[in-house]
């Protein structure tokens, strides 16, 4: 059976991790996986994690008693915590809400924890929650947030009945898991 | 002809992502390029555009009349928007300085002659940086309260209110930003 030239190869469609890859080093013949080399790449880089959450007006009307959760204190480990870079929010709504409590973005041990400022994390800006159009918003870590435990979640709360209206809050947040 | 061994290769002077690597991954032989592979590991990263705005003191002198495009809302798709990361604006002080008797914003906005509204503002630049009488250089990371703004808006530097005093000061702004939808 005639052999293939390696430049004839077939192109591979996807890669996935999985490729075994050769190498000869001094003599030595050895391979590794794709995979082993992303994480060998990619092993001091600040990379950022990201989770999108979309909130409709039902899950606003109840945020002072239901808080939203953002990211879960439930996939920690002992000791880690969160590290938020920053939220991109964007707002689609079919008939204009009217706000009639703040909405804060706060780490909190639990979704039963109650809303206290001492958790402030960052305010929606109320600029977005009042347009009469369709707008977004990002914002990275203010620099005068609170302070806050390790092994704590991530939620949006509200300091009251949250609004009236009807509209979508697609809520981008970028994060890591630090220890 | 002898077949040469791969430790034998001659080394290639620059990588540009069309190089070919093969493997043979449960007994099949396949080959993906360097720039395939690089795709496949900055997919999931957070990675940012670049771009670099000279503004010399006559374009700064008009800015109220001509405002100055930094990112084009014609680049934009239908239901794309800009997010900005980070802002870097360097003066060079040449004889004279500017003088700033507006605010000065980066700004959202539907076109270049949209009005400014200062609710789109990004970020207004300080005062004394656009008067400074030494070269220096500002950063931003995009504000706490950065406002709001809409899809498929460009974002321009302008000034509210009326014309900057003339100066012989030039500027260098760079942007990171990306493109999403």
């Amino acid at each position: 059976m005639p052999q293939i030239k390696t430049n004839d190869f077939p192109v591979r469609p996807i890669l996935d991790g999985t490729e075994e890859v050769y190498t000869q080093n001094n003599g030595v013949n050895q391979k590794f996986l794709l995979s082993s080399a992303v994480n060998y790449i990619t092993s001091n880089i600040d990379l950022w994690d990201s989770k999108t959450v979309f909130v409709d007006e039902l899950d606003l009307f109840n945020l002072d008693t239901t808080p939203i959760q953002i990211l879960d204190e439930a996939d920690l480990a002992p000791n880690e915590y969160y590290e938020v870079n920053r939220f991109v929010i964007e707002l689609t709504h079919n008939i204009t809400f009217t706000r009639t409590a703040d909405f804060w973005f706060q780490f909190k041990p639990n979704v039963s924890t109650p809303f206290l400022s001492s958790y402030d994390f960052y305010q929606m800006e109320n600029d977005l929650i009042d347009g009469s159009e369709d707008l977004i918003t990002c914002a990275y870590t203010p620099w005068n947030h609170a302070p806050y435990p390790r092994n704590t979640g991530l939620y949006l709360h509200s300091t009251g009945i949250a609004l009236l209206g009807n509209g979508t809050f697609k809520i981008k947040v970028y994060y890591k898991v630090s220890i | 002809m002898s077949i040469r061994k791969p430790s034998t290769f001659s080394l290639r002077p620059i990588l540009d992502g069309s190089e070919e690597i093969y493997t043979q991954t449960n007994g099949v032989s396949e080959k993906f390029t360097l720039g395939a592979l690089a795709s496949y590991i900055t997919q999931y990263a957070d990675t940012w555009l670049y771009k670099e705005i000279f503004i010399d003191s006559s374009e700064m002198t008009d800015i109220f009349a001509v405002p100055v495009i930094i990112l084009d809302e014609a680049d934009l798709g239908t239901n794309e928007y800009f997010e900005i990361n980070r802002v870097i604006i360097e003066s060079k002080f040449n004889t004279q300085p500017m003088i700033s008797n507006f605010n000065c914003y980066i700004s959202y906005k539907a076109s270049r002659f949209t009005p400014l509204n200062s609710s789109e503002a990004y970020y207004q630049v300080p005062t004394s940086f656009l008067e400074t009488q030494y070269d220096s250089v500002l950063c931003f990371y995009s504000p706490y309260s950065a406002g709001v703004f809409r899809k498929n808006h460009g974002v321009y530097l302008g000034i509210d209110g009326g014309n900057m005093g003339e100066g012989d000061t030039d500027y260098i702004l760079k942007i990171y930003y990306k493109i999403v939808n």
